[in-house]
């Protein structure tokens, strides 16, 4: 036809993904196939199963479920609404995994580091260790708060009144993320409009209204009418009056300053992804879903049942746990697997070389949380209502209650570590240690933080008994089909076998996704 | 066939909630006193876990291991995160185990059956049986049972990559270094005084050939 490439030109039609895929094999054989087809994310196993679609069960049909997390336990959910026969082994006491929250007189299984949370005994005093807001993106988790009658709240997430402090900032000392935000953005604006004005920028305008782009410019960052910027009131707040006595302007931050804290690498731009507002959260704490859940199975669940011998086959699996010093053998016609990779490798099984290979090969998160009851809502006064602290110390952020805004106490938390240098250095502290660092940290923040400290409660989770790690995040298509292949009659579910671990919604996907393909193989 | 494992008198453990209408919050004792923590990481027999870098610890002698969770309690073991991660792991562990817990780990941990280890890496056994038999027996015993009297505990029931991995943590003082730990320090004297080239992943190809027993000399 007339579209084929004359030399140097372009080709009038775009290459369909067909089409790549033929020339690969063309030109590399099968296995250039299969690596674009890789990269191009359409390997077997990895299209989308559409959504849930389950039909009711052929009599006895029989499915045990390792793991109580929210994977295993929407698995079991839908299973046993259709009619399946289901036995949950839980090896920890406590169903929910990284779903946990605790409160007074709750225990913190950590291996080595074991700890009792000294909250006050009151509803709002809790601390969401794991999991702790659910994005209004992430339907199928939100379906089943609905579902299950779960009260949701407004997770307050991005709050521009929190503050921002890093050492090479304004010499440390802590500034509102508004004045940030709002100074930053206008010496952006004002740089582009000046190039604008000198007429220095070309192509990319090339059919814009050009007078219509800089006056979006000025108002993206509040120029006056010179397209100066001179601070942004509006944005950044007086630094006292406006409402009714004279505003007296704040300074502003020039920009070499800005520039140079790490601030603006992820922080800066945290509210502008997922973590959008709004963010939800169950009222009373993430474990809610967990035991909604929990309480519709309580013929199901089968806590401090540690699984230590899995054999699966084409017809069926055998699960040997142990529980309570006795140890039993449960022959199903599925397995539906969520035990952290590392763990799992350590367990006899008679699964591929292949796929051990990977889940040795998951990695052990090493994120953790720190939270302290406050004796007094402090920020509040500084009007800080919910919303995240971001800061360069170790603690890396401080977050505040969204719920229960001005009661007499509340819990913060008092640092959520991502990097890898905190995370290190935090697990390998004792529980005290971990306190007081994060109380040094804090006053960074908060000037004269530690007196409102009553007591405080930690989570290191690569230490996390069970589960030795969190958060295990997998983007190669190769690994992610090898790990979501069945290996006889035995799946994995979790976060872990997603693209997304951290989240439950990516869990749920997982547990969907799995069942689909087990209705599949009961309806042939 | 596995054996059972041995039900360890006086443990208390927490038997299965019935219902669960809220969060389950169990005393800190019995938690305390569940056992299962140390088969999360070394397998639920004891076999070791290379994804955790948690050896096997079945049929470790009772003696050797009072021993080193006594050196990792102290800190002679495990106190660099940076070359030994998985050891500051068990420095966590075990600082908060009194001697007597760690006498009651040592009797319990010690009844588990030892199981054949499957070869993770390739190595000359042959070559490996002369090199053991030269350097390695007079203080571990001619089957690799371990000898009580000299402090050197057997190396048969071991996975061959913690085999390598040890000693190459003997020879850079890793492992050993301080003569706080003398039984630990003569074995980095030793592991120094071999051959920049020696061949560990022969001794330790010989080492997983032999049938897996109880030490020879307790």
């Amino acid at each position: 036809m007339q579209d084929d490439v004359k030399a140097g030109a372009p080709s009038a039609r775009p290459v369909t993904r067909r089409q790549l895929l033929q020339l690969a094999g063309m030109a590399g054989g099968s296995a250039a196939v299969y690596r674009i087809a890789a990269a191009l994310e359409l390997l077997p196993g990895l299209q989308s199963s559409g959504p849930l679609k389950l039909t009711p069960a052929r009599k006895n049909r029989r499915v045990v479920i390792l793991g109580a997390g929210i994977a295993g336990l929407v698995c079991a959910f839908e299973l046993v609404r259709a009619g399946y026969t289901v036995e949950i082994l839980e090896a920890s006491y406590r169903p929910g995994g990284r779903v946990l929250t605790l409160r007074s007189g709750d225990v913190v299984d950590e291996i080595g580091n074991r700890q009792v949370c000294r909250f006050d005994a009151a509803p709002h005093l809790y601390f969401n260790a794991g999991a702790s807001r659910i994005p209004t993106t992430h339907s199928l988790i939100l379906g089943y708060c609905k579902e299950l009658g779960i009260a949701l709240e407004t997770h307050v997430n991005a709050n521009t009144a929190a503050w921002v402090q890093y050492d090479n900032l304004l010499d440390g000392q802590r500034i509102r993320q508004r004045e940030y935000n709002a100074d930053a953005r206008g010496f952006i604006a004002e740089l582009l409009a000046k190039s604008l004005l000198q007429g220095s920028l070309d192509a990319p305008l090339s059919g814009l209204d050009r007078e219509r782009v800089l006056e979006f410019v000025s108002r993206y960052g509040d120029l006056e009418a010179d397209h100066v910027y001179r601070g942004s009131p509006a944005r950044a707040g007086f630094s006292t009056g406006g409402l009714y006595l004279p505003g007296v302007k704040k300074r502003v931050v020039e920009f070499s300053e800005l520039l140079r804290s790490d601030y603006w690498q992820t922080a800066m731009h945290f509210g502008e992804g997922e973590a959008q507002s709004s963010v939800l959260q169950p009222v009373g704490g993430m474990d809610r879903i967990v035991y909604a859940f929990a309480d519709r199975l309580r013929g199901q669940l089968k806590l401090n049942a540690q699984a230590i011998a899995i054999h699966t086959s084409d017809s069926g699996v055998q699960v040997t746990y142990r529980q309570n010093g006795q140890t039993r053998t449960v022959a199903a016609d599925y397995c539906l697997n969520s035990i952290p990779g590392p763990i799992l490798s350590g367990i006899d099984h008679n699964f591929s070389s292949a796929l051990q290979a990977r889940l040795i090969a998951r990695p052990r998160g090493q994120i953790g949380k720190i939270a302290f009851q406050m004796r007094e809502r402090f920020w509040e006064k500084e009007g800080i209502y919910g919303g995240i602290s971001w800061t360069g110390q170790d603690i890396g952020q401080m977050q505040y209650p969204s719920h229960a805004f001005h009661a007499e106490k509340g819990v913060v938390i008092g640092g959520y570590y991502l990097e890898k240098g905190p995370s290190e250095r935090f697990q390998l502290m004792s529980a005290q240690e971990r306190l007081a660092a994060a109380m040094r940290d804090g006053e960074r923040l908060h000037p004269g933080y530690s007196g409102y400290v009553e007591n405080g409660v930690s989570v290191a989770w690569y230490r996390m008994n069970h589960l030795l790690g969190c958060t295990a995040r997998e983007t190669d298509p190769e690994t992610l089909q090898i790990l979501r292949a069945p290996q006889g009659r035995h799946y994995l579910i979790g976060d872990q076998v997603s693209k997304h671990a951290g989240w439950q919604e990516s869990a749920v996907l997982s547990a969907h996704d799995v069942l689909n393909k087990l209705n599949e193989r009961e309806a042939a | 066939m596995r054996a059972a494992l041995p039900v360890l008198a006086g443990v208390v453990l927490l038997s299965a909630m019935p219902g669960i209408s809220t969060a389950v919050s169990p005393t800190i004792e019995a938690v305390s006193t569940n056992y299962n923590y140390c088969t999360v990481c070394h397998g639920p027999n004891g076999n070791g876990n290379s994804a955790i870098a948690a050896p096997a610890i079945a049929g470790i002698e009772p003696w050797y291991l009072t021993e080193q969770l006594t050196a990792y309690r102290e800190r002679l073991r495990g106190q660099d995160f940076k070359v030994d991660p998985a050891g500051t792991e068990m420095r966590i562990v075990a600082h908060e185990l009194s001697d007597k817990q760690i006498a009651t780990l040592a009797r319990y941990i010690g009844q588990f059956s030892i199981e054949r280890k499957t070869p993770s890496m390739s190595g000359d056994a042959v070559n490996g049986k002369q090199l053991y038999a030269a350097h390695c027996a007079a203080c571990h015993g001619e089957q690799a049972g371990g000898n009580a009297t000299l402090h050197a505990p057997a190396l048969r029931r071991l996975n061959d990559w913690y085999i390598v991995a040890s000693y190459k943590r003997y020879r850079s003082g890793v492992r050993g270094a301080s003569t706080d730990n003398p039984s630990g320090n003569q074995m980095h004297q030793i592991a120094q005084s071999l051959p920049d080239a020696f061949p560990i992943n022969d001794v330790s190809a010989y080492l997983t050939t032999l049938e897996a027993k109880g030490s020879e000399r307790k």
